[in-house]
């Protein structure tokens, strides 16, 4: 309960932290995996709910909430380069969204395997796992070559 | 104050009070009770998928005991909630009813799995297995050419799965945790992804009230409605071409289906997990799942197969291991296992289907997905959510 407490106090710090920080990057806005932050707000638009902006230095991360309740995290590098996206909720997010040009490589890598259960796509460019069960899902997807310096994949989460 | 700290104390004491009993297992009584014990098996099946667990299911339409269908290869998934058909397997004889919106327009659902998604209509059946029955139960129809475009909100969330050989069996037996399968989520807002209602002019996403989603089959049967055991024998190390089983309808209800030595772990009540602790590490994000075929644990474990089971875990030696799952109610369990190289086990027995030591990656290293390999040799119980049994109320596992 504390820690709960405390979490949230930090978020209102962070948000307070974002807040300002949008004023510079224009607006909290979400893109697709391997897209400039730029082209965003398409994500926003179409999956609706709400969008959080959290800042570090080696990053940016927009977290956006659906209507489910499906929590959809995407790590933005200091170039601005969406570099990986995580989810955690009871309904799967838009993946061909989240995802953008490479849904299509996670469908097609995901639909040869034989067995029923979580998906673990390891391609170069590459990496998208997808897991949970009914009300409950959890996944992420990253581009390991496109990690800021100092960033490792457990950061995605 | 003090006055107060008084009435808040006699409120705490009230509540304990409201808390205790529990428990009661709702026997049989001097009634005659239906036979709650139904064969299960691995086998190939019709996708030739390694451990998957089948059963078959009678499927009528509502009120009717004439015009039936057996059918059979309908995978039992204890991760998920519903009774779920591929069209190509239903009879179109049976005719059963189609479930409308308020405005007489057809219910459609599209149910994600974490691999995949299937599209099809909801009807409504009766459904016999064993001796038990679901009267008037709402059934997917997955892949019903009569709903042939699948809207883009449906579809983006992975690969389709609407053909017996991309769904791996002829239907499922949801039987999992849950009294439905998206819950009052669904009844509140109009989800994505989840029910469609679908006019003429296209389909487009609705809410749907809690009692008209897909139900827990078990759920509705009018005893041994508390939950289900999977009983599978222990197999060699080598593995099987077929193993049979028995999946038994209710926990403490009857002579034959209680809790014996087993330990109750209880799950988060929203999210059905329970956690484990393996090789130091804690896996958060972990559940009991009779419908994912391998063990999904962690990430980078082992090297990865590259020839039949890609994807799979190919460890250069047979690892043995030992893990502890433990329940939201602390209680925990050990559990020991073994993961082989899955290229070698499956091309030195090409015609086995049933394995109990062949695992996968599952992403990330919070997850432990116990699939089907765990309940060879185990005694595997789901309870759920909300139902009383003599192990305390569901939702929980215990093996």
């Amino acid at each position: 309960m504390n820690f709960d407490l405390r979490q949230s106090q930090w978020l209102k710090a962070l948000l307070a932290a974002g807040a300002l920080f949008a004023g510079v990057v224009a607006c909290p806005v979400q893109a697709a995996l391997g897209e400039p932050v730029a082209s965003v707000e398409t994500d926003r638009l179409q999956v609706g709910g709400t969008v959080r902006l959290l800042a570090s230095a080696a990053y940016t991360v927009h977290e956006l909430q659906a209507p489910s309740g499906t929590v959809v995290r995407e790590y933005v590098s200091p170039a601005g380069i969406v570099f990986g996206v995580a989810w955690q909720g009871p309904s799967m997010p838009d993946l061909r969204q989240v995802l953008g040009t490479y849904f299509d490589r996670y469908v097609q890598a995901a639909s040869k395997r034989n067995a029923r259960g979580p998906v673990a796509i390891e391609q170069p460019g590459l990496i998208v796992q997808s897991g949970g069960h009914m009300r409950a899902f959890v996944g992420r997807a990253y581009i390991p070559e496109a990690l800021p310096a100092g960033v490792t994949p457990d950061t995605i989460r | 104050m003090r006055v107060l700290l008084v009435v808040m104390l006699l409120g705490l004491a009230m509540l304990l009070g409201a808390c205790g009993g529990g428990g009661g297992g709702g026997g049989g009584g001097g009634t005659p009770t239906a036979a709650n014990v139904q064969p299960i098996s691995v086998n190939a099946g019709p996708a030739s998928i390694a451990n998957i667990l089948f059963v078959s299911v009678i499927v009528c339409p509502p009120g009717s005991s004439a015009n039936c269908q057996t059918i059979d290869h309908v995978q039992v998934d204890t991760g998920s909630t519903g009774l779920r058909l591929l069209a190509s397997v239903v009879s179109p004889s049976l005719s059963l009813p189609q479930q409308t919106d308020v405005n007489g327009n057809p219910l459609v659902e599209c149910v994600q799995f974490a691999d995949g998604f299937s599209w099809g209509p909801v009807k409504l059946a009766d459904m016999q297995v064993a001796g038990e029955q679901a009267n008037s139960l709402q059934v997917q129809i997955i892949g019903d050419p009569a709903f042939p475009t699948i809207p883009a909100s449906c579809s983006s969330s992975g690969p389709p799965e609407n053909t017996v050989p991309t769904f791996g069996a002829n239907g499922l037996l949801g039987i999992g945790l849950f009294l439905q399968d998206c819950g009052i989520a669904c009844a509140q807002e109009a989800i994505p992804g989840a029910y469609y209602s679908c006019p003429a002019s296209g389909c487009v996403p609705t809410a749907l009230a809690v009692a008209r989603q897909l139900q827990n089959p078990v759920g509705m049967f009018s005893v041994d409605n508390n939950g289900t055991i999977i009983e599978l024998p222990s197999i060699p190390a080598a593995g099987a071409a077929t193993v049979a089983g028995s999946l038994i309808f209710g926990i403490g209800t009857q002579p034959n289906n209680g809790l014996g030595s087993a330990k109750v772990l209880t799950t988060d009540p929203n999210t059905g997990y329970i956690a484990t602790l393996f090789d130091g590490q804690s896996y958060s994000t972990s559940y009991i799942d009779s419908g994912s075929s391998l063990f999904f644990l962690g990430e980078s474990l082992y090297p990865l197969c590259n020839r039949d089971a890609a994807g799979f875990y190919c460890p250069t030696t047979t690892q043995t291991l030992s893990a502890t799952l433990q329940g939201v109610n602390a209680i925990s369990s050990t559990a020991n296992f073994s993961i082989v190289n899955a290229d070698q086990a499956i091309a030195a027995n090409p015609s086995f289907y049933a394995f109990d030591d062949l695992a996968a990656p599952a992403g990330d290293r919070s997850t432990f997905a116990w699939g089907l390999p765990f309940f060879y040799g185990r005694d595997v119980y789901t309870a759920i959510e909300t139902r009383q049994t003599p192990g305390g109320m569901g939702p929980y596992f215990a093996f």
